[in-house]
């Protein structure tokens, strides 16, 4: 484990970048104009799903999970879980680039290929990474500032446009509570909150002072993301109606798009991409060092520093092979049933409770 | 050389699932390989140049280290 300790506001704005990198995606849009309302209730799961994580860490705060997984297991068992998981911190990583790659080249660079975007964003986050989590909490809080105005600038914009038709929010439960639910638990709820579990990797690094603020503050950044996130979803359809939302790849890019005040302030794109290259570092960031300090650990190497580039390497390699196309990668996210009961299910939400059973069970 | 040896047993376990899901998902074998390995055959002069260079820091650190560990 690398001698590093980050501070809570450190923490708070790493979690708050992580999620907000998915505001660009249509997410939870199968529950139409309810989407809004589907991303609270994967909010409010995602709480629960933080405390879960939280607890184990409170049981084990010294330790990585990759070490507490054997203490709780066994050492076979435990080590073969933590495997499991430093692949699908991987998998995660490479899904998380290849978003980034495929937005990057609908939006901007038509005819690059994708393999030289994704290594292109691979060797800044391997140079970081390398350089530890302090430096890439401090880069955060750097960061953190240019996102909050820029969101905050976006909306007083969209605003003064006069863009958004409350209306276009109504009828709000046309699709039924029972499918709002289902977006909830089966989208929302796994992306982006469930994704958090990459952060039971950084909680040991938090200075021990604040360690039991963690709490607070974890709950604090989820809240405050999943609000801005439903909000954002929700402007997205007052602005251009659910129908064109659904159909959208990035809904956040056709609002911005639509903005036009007095004839010359338009075309602000920049937006997007800075939140997309922002979001997309960051997001990659977090889950590549929780791979390698997993990895580390495991397979007992002293400098994690040496296994970043061969691990960012990997999951560039396996971002091009994950799909042949974007539609086929977005279905394979969303809407494919063997993606959500091999890895979202078992990963985000069975495991970490079995393993909080045990430990409770333990440590009586 | 230990990292090189993890890095190619991942490698081969996430091609391994992007395989079986493609599987899953209904295409023969024959037709999952060829999806997985399709990109890295398709590959443009500039894209195959900035892949040699990528494997070529690859191998730079664990083949210095080799060869620092021989000559002590």
């Amino acid at each position: 484990m690398e001698k590093a300790q980050i501070n809570l506001y450190q923490l708070f704005v790493l979690l708050v970048l992580f999620e907000l990198s998915t505001i660009l995606a249509p997410l939870g849009i199968a529950a139409k104009q309810a989407a809004w309302l589907s991303i609270l209730i994967g909010m409010i799961g995602g709480l629960v799903l933080f405390l879960v994580y939280y607890r184990l860490y409170c049981y084990y705060p010294d330790v990585m999970p990759t070490e507490y997984m054997q203490i709780l297991l066994g050492r076979f068992l435990g080590s073969v879980l933590a495997f499991l998981y430093i692949l699908y911190f991987l998998y995660l990583a490479a899904r998380v680039l290849r978003n980034f790659g495929e937005m990057l080249l609908i939006l901007a660079y038509p005819v690059t290929p994708l393999f030289i975007l994704n290594a292109g964003l691979v060797v800044v986050t391997v140079y970081t990474v390398r350089k530890g989590i302090e430096v890439l909490a401090r880069t955060g809080e750097l960061f953190a500032i240019v996102i909050f105005f820029l969101a905050a600038s976006s909306l007083l914009l969209i605003v003064l446009t006069g863009l958004i038709k409350v209306t276009n929010l109504q009828p709000m439960m046309e699709v039924g509570m029972g499918k709002i639910l289902e977006t909830a638990f089966s989208e929302t709820l796994m992306i982006p909150f469930g994704e958090l579990i990459v952060f039971t990797m950084i909680f040991p690094y938090v200075n021990v002072n604040h360690s039991k603020k963690l709490r607070k503050a974890g709950l604090m950044a989820i809240g405050f993301s999943g609000i801005v996130l439903a909000f954002t979803m929700a402007i997205n359809i007052s602005v251009m109606g659910v129908s064109i939302v659904s159909r959208s790849p990035f809904p956040l890019l056709s609002t911005i798009r639509s903005i036009e005040i007095a004839g010359f302030l338009e075309r602000l794109d920049v937006y997007f991409m800075m939140v997309l290259i922002i979001g997309g570092f960051f997001k990659f960031s977090i889950i590549l060092y929780g791979a390698a300090t997993g990895t580390a650990d495991l397979f007992k190497i002293k400098e994690t520093s040496r296994l970043i580039y061969p691990l960012g390497f990997i999951v560039l390699m396996f971002s091009l092979a994950m799909a042949s196309s974007y539609p086929e990668h977005t279905y394979k996210i969303l809407h494919s049933d063997a993606v959500l009961f091999t890895t979202s299910i078992p990963f985000l939400v069975v495991i970490p409770i079995m393993l909080l059973v045990i430990a409770f069970f333990k440590n009586r | 050389m230990k990292i090189l040896w993890i890095a190619a047993l991942l490698l081969g376990l996430l091609l391994s699932y992007a395989v079986g899901l493609n599987y899953v998902l209904g295409f023969n074998l024959n037709k999952s390989l060829a999806k997985t390995m399709n990109p890295f055959r398709v590959m443009e002069i500039a894209e195959f140049i900035v892949f040699l260079v990528l494997i070529f820091f690859l191998f730079l650190n664990p083949v210095r280290t080799f060869f620092k560990k021989e000559k002590k």
